[in-house]
């Protein structure tokens, strides 16, 4: 029983894994929910390709909502936390690598259709549109749960005509179900300083405007901006011409 | 022309470098001379349309070129010229400005009139002009394989990792065949390769492939003040060596 009491607080915890984490070439992603507070860590390792953390730090929110998805209402709630929780870990780590590439990221929500009374949408429906669109996703993309009604696809390095065309073309593979979704779209460039939970709210409130206006609607956000995307970055050269210093 | 069609349409493999005077040309002209020694049907296009010379390295005089396609309509087939290499070339021109910046309605017809061809041959080999212009991109978008080569000279990579950067972010090509040129050992190919390739993977998440070192090697400057193939002048080079496991490695791609 003393032993139980002298277990750490579970978010010191967190922390001091955090700072250990350092010490062991781990990259340690922080899970928050909008606030300051921190609810998780992943640890990954460095290495990984992004592709690979990205789709494990989404897997890890569909397998939290899965585990929950049999617990009363309360448990649901949780589990909506835990999703959007990995997708702004997902976001946090993929606007930092568009900072250093200047690339656009876009993101694009998709409206799923109600199936039960509290309106939130069946975890098969999820799974089934997650199942429908994944074939359509190049490899640098992915498909993450966003909340109970919604799902988020992560376009990196993709601009507004193409973030366009391939919501259209994800909108025509879930159209084969019984409702037509509905989009929301946002663009992120580099030089603007979004963080991730501003990013998912810019293109959340295009979901609902989309959303307001039914029908399979797809609205965006994107500031007008000159194409600035393919100019080399003063990173990008520094570390290209890195193993000349060698010599 | 070839008489006999191939089973299924030809790959399309577009050689460009970003910067130029890194030896694509040369390259181009090699690579489909191994090719068709190999018994592949090839076509080599000159892509870079109003500053050609896949002609001056083959050591060919062209009166007719694709401008007569684009501008009076001419059949493309009639204007496929045979080289003693063993492949077909079709020439492009030299000093016509219009030919570096064709219309969209021009590029979309003169890919209607490539693609109706492409059935006679294995392997299509665009060799692009220098940069990052509309027909180095397009012609980039056009081709199902991406050669990039690149030299040790940091404006080499510094050119080479834009273009593949532009292609990337407009076009969506994720997968890169680079080819390391004019390098003193093995080790410095595999140094400019890990270079550009660890940048890419780093800032564009893209894959690239090395297919290999071409040295830097007299035979090469013997056989272009010759204007033929090194793989004909100098088949012992080692020049023709590596370009010849090039070849093989595209094949086996």
């Amino acid at each position: 029983m003393k032993e139980r009491e002298q277990r750490p607080d579970p978010a010191l915890f967190l922390l001091e894994a955090e700072q250990q984490a350092r010490h062991h070439r781990l990259a340690a992603v922080r899970l928050q929910n909008g606030g300051d507070a921190l609810l998780g860590l992943a640890l990954l390792l460095p290495d990984l390709p992004p592709e690979t953390a990205r789709a494990l730090l989404s897997q890890a929110g569909c397998l939290l909502a899965a585990q929950t998805t049999n617990r009363p209402a309360c448990g649901l709630d949780q589990a909506g936390n835990n999703e959007q929780a990995a997708l702004l870990a997902l976001l946090q780590q993929e606007l930092a690598l568009h900072r250093e590439s200047r690339l656009p990221c876009s993101l694009l929500l998709l409206s799923l259709p109600p199936a039960n009374p509290k309106g939130k949408a069946a975890p098969r429906t999820r799974c089934q549109a997650i199942t429908a669109i994944e074939p359509l996703l190049d490899h640098q993309e992915s498909v993450a749960p966003c909340d109970a009604n919604a799902l988020a696809v992560l376009l990196p390095a993709t601009s507004l005509g193409k973030a366009r065309r391939r919501a259209a073309a994800i909108q025509a593979a879930l159209a084969d179900g019984p409702h037509l979704s509905c989009c929301g779209l946002s663009v992120c460039h580099a030089h603007e300083p979004l963080t991730a939970q501003e990013f998912l709210q810019r293109t959340r409130l295009e979901l609902e405007r989309a959303t307001a206006l039914g029908n399979g609607a797809l609205c965006h956000a994107a500031l007008a901006t000159v194409d600035e995307s393919c100019q080399v970055t003063v990173e990008e050269r520094a570390e290209l011409f890195s193993f000349l210093a060698k010599d | 022309m070839p008489s006999q069609h191939t089973s299924q349409q030809a790959r399309k493999i577009c050689i460009s470098s970003g910067k130029g005077g890194v030896g694509k040309t040369s390259f181009a002209v090699n690579l489909a001379a191994s090719l068709a020694s190999k018994r592949q049907k090839v076509l080599l296009i000159d892509g870079d349309l109003g500053l050609a010379n896949a002609d001056v390295l083959l050591g060919l005089n062209v009166r007719h070129t694709v401008r007569e396609n684009i501008e009076e309509g001419r059949d493309l087939a009639d204007l496929l010229l045979p080289v003693p290499a063993g492949f077909h070339l079709l020439p492009a021109t030299s000093g016509v400005p219009e030919m570096a910046n064709l219309s969209f309605e021009e590029q979309q017809e003169l890919t209607r009139a490539l693609e109706a061809i492409l059935d006679r041959f294995d392997f299509v080999l665009i060799d692009t002009a220098a940069g990052i212009g509309d027909s180095v991109l397009w012609f980039n978008a056009w081709a199902d394989t991406n050669v990039v080569i690149v030299s040790p000279d940091p404006t080499s990579m510094a050119d080479a990792y834009a273009l593949i950067k532009v292609l990337v972010a407009r076009h969506k090509k994720n997968l890169f065949h680079l080819v390391t040129n004019s390098v003193h050992s093995p080790e410095e190919g595999q140094e400019v390769f890990a270079g550009l390739s660890g940048v890419a993977a780093r800032f564009l998440r893209i894959a690239a492939s090395h297919l290999g070192t071409l040295p830097h090697d007299g035979a090469v400057l013997r056989a272009i003040r010759s204007r033929k193939p090194f793989l004909l002048e100098a088949p012992e080079s080692e020049a023709s060596r590596a370009v010849m496991q090039i070849a093989d490695k595209i094949l086996a791609l």
